[in-house]
Order: structure tokens, then sequence, then C-alpha cells
């Protein structure tokens, strides 16, 4: 009976295809001169597009929505880079998710919903670390990359009471040198792996428990800091040395360059 | 005829009294001469020696100017006189050279007449070479007194010689007590090795060699001085050639999607600092293709400039050994022209006509339908026909079979439009009006272009 009724599903599919194209997003990323632009094309043939904004301190950005903080502003974005809506936000630096943000300066965390931002309740004594960075999440739940003490923590919150659903040690490199500066920007936390940098490489933990470690263009002996740009990209700045672009897909991480702004059509 | 008339005329009719006065002129310094005599002093035969004079109108009227001559070996340069008889303008002047050339030793004497102006010209010559200058073997020819020897445009490095050939065409033996070079930048100029005195009897000749090896750029001057004579050099000095300049990809067998790096080498140690620059152009296959922006140096553009140091054999893109480029999306030829002083060298990158790439997709069941979305490159841009098989959780193909959907309209349609080569993302919707769309676990897509079908790239259906 199961089988028929997809034959009939199929059959009537089939007449009513309808398709569409346009050019692919890869995600928003920032150029050198620190505008935020929307990035087209696929792995390894980018084009930089229109700035959608200057000044930011962080973003993230994913299928098609994002964030982005400025000094006193969070920017939350549309798909194609348009400007859903602005909204005064605590000072300084945030840590960013695609869905939620978390201001160190107050200690609040937002979910960001289609319309508004919501803040969630958490319990920074529950909290018990500084919160470094934030997983994607789902629509009820927030994830939070915390540092307590020297330990790397995932926390799963409550997007509506703030209450801790779950939480675990992150093991392996990653889960001991992610909080020895526990620096801001420094770690990213994607569905099915975290990303940590360090002044000498990449490190790469999947939640399967395997560990890489990937060599990439350094300035300076600084850390470059990590940002979310798309649903499967990270770029990796470093000051004063070529923007990288990481591509995260089953295979593994490969990397490439992200080119210079070129006039937008 | 007429001018001769309207001077007669002029004198005729009583113009005021009027007066030609002799001034020496040294650049922009003039002074009025009241002795009866000037001297040249001692100049070497076959030398010569200039002076510049003015004749000033210091008269309140117009005053004719009839004649104006000295004797041999004094000439006068710098006046046409075949412009005389002319009238001179009260505060105008008349300026001339006289050059003293001596051919033999001796005393000399003479007279500088203009109207209403005598000046006793002396000088005395001294024992003299003649001059003549050959280069690469070419035959001597005689080097007019004042006259620089002129070695050309030289590469800095490398050296010119002429052959300074000292002859006495005097009845009298000349011994030549000293000779040199004089530079008055660097030390370009440079005589090679000569035994002194040279004594050279009458009819005889004597070989000098002076090098020009210029030590920068520009004009370089300089002095052979062969006793009383002195003789300009003058030369330029060029940059030296680089030297052939090859430019190598990390992928020799690039494709579509691929950022390639690009190394410059010499085929010898730059012999200077150096800057240039390497031009990338592309031609697509297609005569159809839309245009490929993704198609650039990393560095933005299609221009990318480099820097070369002395004694290096690599160039640098700032302070990197290589630079990346995108190959894009379109299938065609890449032409890197690389320029660096006079050194042109071009290579090319052919990229292959390929298969559809599929990078990405994603499925989503919605309460519509089916929502199929992929990202991919058409580097032929002649996708045709899209094909959809939907499987259930199982992995058997649903009874509906595949749906293939010809796509070449729209595909078209979309490539007109767009100026990012062969990318694309493609949204296929599939509405169901009946039956249940959470029964279909997957989908398989593949596309045809002119190269070939894709491999099966498979979509798990998820929920929003």
């Amino acid at each position: 009976m199961k089988r028929v009724i997809l034959i009939v599903l199929l059959c009537g599919a089939a007449g009513f295809a309808q398709s569409k194209f346009s050019t692919p997003l890869i995600g928003v990323a920032r150029d050198t001169k620190q505008h935020l632009r929307l990035v087209e094309g696929v792995a390894g043939s980018f084009l930089l597009r229109d700035a959608v904004g200057a000044g930011a301190v962080n973003w993230a950005f994913a299928s098609g929505s994002g964030l982005v903080k400025t000094d006193t502003e969070l920017v939350v974005l549309g798909a194609h880079g348009s400007v859903n809506r602005t909204s005064a936000a605590p000072k300084g630096s945030a840590v960013l998710g695609t869905a939620s943000a978390f201001f160190p300066a107050t200690g609040e965390l937002w979910a960001i919903g289609v319309r508004s931002n919501q803040q969630v309740p958490i319990d920074a004594a529950a909290i018990a670390g500084s919160v470094i960075a934030l997983g994607p999440g789902s629509a009820h739940t927030a994830e939070l990359a915390v540092c307590r003490a020297t330990q790397l923590w995932l926390v799963s919150i409550d997007g509506t009471s703030g209450a801790i659903t779950h939480e675990r040690p992150l093991g392996g490199t990653i889960g001991e040198q992610a909080c020895l500066s526990a620096r801001a920007g420094a770690l990213v936390v994607l569905r099915d792996r975290l990303l940590l940098a360090t002044p000498q490489e990449l490190l790469v933990y999947t939640l399967a428990g395997v560990e890489r470690r990937i060599p990439i263009p350094m300035s300076h002996n600084a850390a470059p800091e990590l940002h979310q740009v798309g649903e499967q990209w990270v770029q990796v700045e470093s000051t004063g040395a070529q923007a990288v672009m990481l591509r995260a897909t089953t295979e593994g991480e490969t990397l490439y360059q992200l080119p210079a702004a070129k006039e937008s059509k | 005829m007429i001018r001769r008339l309207l001077l007669l005329a002029c004198l005729g009719a009583g113009c005021l009294p009027a007066q030609l006065q002799l001034f020496y002129v040294n650049g922009s310094y003039q002074a009025a001469i009241t002795v009866p005599e000037y001297s040249f002093g001692t100049v070497a035969a076959f030398d010569s020696r200039d002076v510049q004079f003015a004749l000033t109108n210091s008269g309140s009227a117009p005053t004719p100017l009839t004649t104006l001559s000295v004797g041999a070996p004094f000439a006068i340069l710098g006046f046409d006189p075949t412009t005389l008889p002319q009238s001179v303008a009260p505060g105008a002047s008349v300026n001339f050279t006289v050059s003293f050339a001596p051919t033999q030793p001796g005393q000399f004497s003479t007279t500088l007449a203009a109207d209403g102006v005598s000046l006793t010209l002396t000088g005395t010559a001294i024992s003299g070479v003649a001059i003549s200058v050959s280069s690469a073997g070419s035959a001597p020819a005689q080097l007019q007194a004042g006259t620089a020897i002129d070695f050309g445009s030289v590469a800095q490095g490398s050296t010119v010689t002429q052959q300074v050939v000292m002859s006495n065409p005097l009845q009298t033996t000349i011994t030549v007590q000293n000779v040199a070079v004089l530079n008055l930048q660097g030390a370009s100029f440079q005589l090679e090795t000569v035994a002194l005195p040279i004594t050279l009897a009458p009819g005889a000749t004597a070989t000098l060699s002076v090098d020009f090896t210029p030590t920068s750029d520009g004009t370089q001057q300089g002095a052979l001085e062969i006793d009383q004579t002195s003789i300009p050099l003058t030369g330029v000095g060029i940059a030296p050639p680089f030297p052939q300049a090859l430019m190598a990809f990390s992928n020799t067998t690039a494709a579509s999607s691929q950022q390639v790096s690009l190394t410059i080498t010499l085929a010898s140690p730059a012999p200077q600092n150096g800057i240039g620059q390497i031009q990338m152009a592309f031609q697509p296959s297609s005569p159809n293709a839309n245009q490929d922006s993704a198609i650039m140096f990393i560095s933005g553009g299609l221009t990318a400039p480099f820097n070369v140091n002395q004694g290096d054999t690599a160039g640098y893109f700032g302070t990197a050994n290589s630079i990346a480029f995108q190959t894009g999306t379109t299938a065609g030829t890449l032409t890197f022209t690389l320029t660096l002083g006079a050194v042109t060298a071009t290579q090319t990158l052919t990229i292959a006509p390929e298969i559809v790439g599929i990078e990405s997709g994603q499925a989503q069941l919605t309460s519509g339908g089916l929502d199929v979305e992929f990202q991919g490159f058409d580097n032929t841009q002649s996708a045709s026909t899209v094909t959809f098989t939907f499987l259930d959780v199982n992995g058997a193909v649903l009874s509906g079979g595949a749906i293939a959907v010809d796509t070449t309209a729209a595909f078209r349609q979309f490539f007109v439009s767009s100026d990012e080569g062969g990318v694309f993302a493609m949204d296929a919707f599939f509405p169901v009006t009946t039956g249940t769309p959470s029964q279909v676990d997957s989908v398989e897509i593949q596309v045809k272009n002119s190269a070939g079908t894709t491999p099966t790239t498979k979509l798990y259906f998820t929920t929003p």
C-alpha cells in the first residue's frame, strides 16, 4: 500500500516540477579592507560581491541568515545579506552563533528569532565559566562552548527557560588548549566538529572524537580569528595575511584563499 | 635688396646718432669691452676655444649692421652672414661666437670688425695632435674641435671602447706628455693603459683606447685630456637587460574551480632590482559563454605586479614567491603574459570541458512537496537534462522512476544573465498533490551536459 502511494506521489510530481536558478551564495566574509561582503561561487571560485557592512567586531553567517555585531548594535541578516533588523546591543564584542548571541559585557544571551530577539535567562552560576563560542543549536536550544577553568565544555541551554539541558566536557587536545587563553574568536563550533585556531595551526575535533591538525598561513605568530561565513565555511583571519577560507565537509577540511574584492555587478 | 634700400634710406634721412657696443658674454653675464685687444690665450693646435660676444645698440635709434668679420684661424659661429646688412633696434643685441681653432702652432692675431667696432683678437697655438675616432672596427673619423666623443647608449656593466687616434700633421715632432680621462660623475670612462710620453714624428699616429662602462642610468660625461687639449666624452647608461623569465604553475593540468599557484623563475640572477607584471587573459571555448568574473588573481583583478631583486632568480609578489589565481568555471584558455623590462614571456593553461560539478545540495520535505536544491558549476554552459530519482528509506527506486527534466532553456537563460561563468544554484520543487511526501527518503541527481553525465549525487530529505 505504501508503495502505491509513492507511485501516485511521483506521478503527480513529475508533471509539476518547477525550477529556478540563482548564483550560489557561500556566505558572508570580511575582505582585507575590513568590509563584510557576500561571497558567491563554489569552492575555489569565489567572488566577493557588495559590502553588507563595515565596522563589525564579529559576525556569523550560515544557511542564508546571520548576525553582525558592531560596537553598539546587533544586525540580523537575511538571505543574500539583506538587513532584516538592527537592534541596540550591549557595547563591545559579542560571541555569535548564527541564531544566538552572547554579550560578555553583560552576560546576556539572546536567541535570535525571525521577527525579534529574545533574551534567554541564563544562570551564570550554572554556566560556571566563560562563554567563548556558540554552536548552531536548534530552534529551541542554544549551544554554548564554555571554558570552566582550563577545560572546554559544550553546554546546551533551553532557549526559553535558560535551563541547562545537557553538558559535556570536550576531550582531546582541543579540550585542553581551547581554554588556555580563553580567547573569543579562536573557536568555532559547527554541527559536526569544532575548530580551534592556535598560533601554530588549526585544530579540528569532530564530535565523533577524531582530531586533525591543519597548518595554515600565519602572520606575526598571532593566532588567527575564526568566523563562520557559511554552512560549510569558516574564514581564517590573520593580521597582515591573505584571508583563508576553510571548507568543512564529510570528506574533511580544505583550505582556499579568499580573493580580494572586485567591483560588484 | 629692399632691406638694403631701407637701410640706405634710413641713413640718408638723417637717423639719429646710433652706436654699436661690443660685450663679452658668459651665460647671463655680460661685460662691455673697453680695451682694444682680447686674448684667447693658448690653445693646442687642432683644438679650439670659443668665446661669446654681443653687439648691442646703445643708442636711441636703429643703427645698421653691415659687416661682421674676423680672419683665420678665428671664425664667427652662430651668426648667419646672409642676414647682413640688418638694422639693430635701440637696446637690441646681435649675439655671435668667435672660435679660435688653430691647425698649427704659432702666434695669431686678427681684427673683429663691425660697424664702428674694432677689436684685436690674439691667440697662441702650441703643438697638438689631430684627433680621429673609431669604434667597433670602423674607419677613424676626424673629430672636429670642440666635438664630444659619443659612446652612445650602453647597458650598465657592459663596455664600449672607442679608439682615439692621435696623428701629427705638422712638420715637426710632437711629444705628448700627459693623457688622462676625467669623469664628471662616477667612473664610467676609463683610459686603457698607455705608455707616456708619446712621441709622434711628422705624419705618425698613436692610438688610445677609452672604455665606457656605465655605472648608473642616464647621461654620463667626462673628458679626455691630451696635454692642453680637452675632448668631451659623453655616453648614456641604460639598465641592463633582465634574463629570460619563466612562469610555472603548481598544477599543469588545471581544471575549473581551482586555485593554482604561479611562480616566476629567472634564467640567471637578476642584474638589478626591477618591477614587472603578469597580465592574465581568458578566452572561453564557447563563443556563447558569459563573463567569468571569478577568473582572477587572488590579489584581485587580472594583473599581478611582482618584483625581482638583484641577484635573485625568482620573482616575488610582495614577500611571497608565488601568487594564486582562480581558474573560474568556464572552459577555455588562460593566457599569462609576463613583462619585466624588455623581457616578455607568455604561457597558456587550458581549462578543458568538464561534466557538471555538483558541490553541495539540500533536500527538504515540505507540506507542499519536495524541494531539492543543489549548487555546482557547468564549465561548458550546456547543461541539458537533470534527472531526479527518488528513493524510499530502503534505497529502492520508487516506481515512478527517474524524473528527467529538460532544463536546457532554463540553464541557458540563467547563464546569459550571470557574470560568474558556469556556477549555478538550482532549486527544483515538486509539488505533491496526492500521496505522502514523508515516504520519500532521498533523491539522486544527475546532470547531463556536452561533456557527459555527472556521477550520481545523493541527497537525503530533511524537514525544515
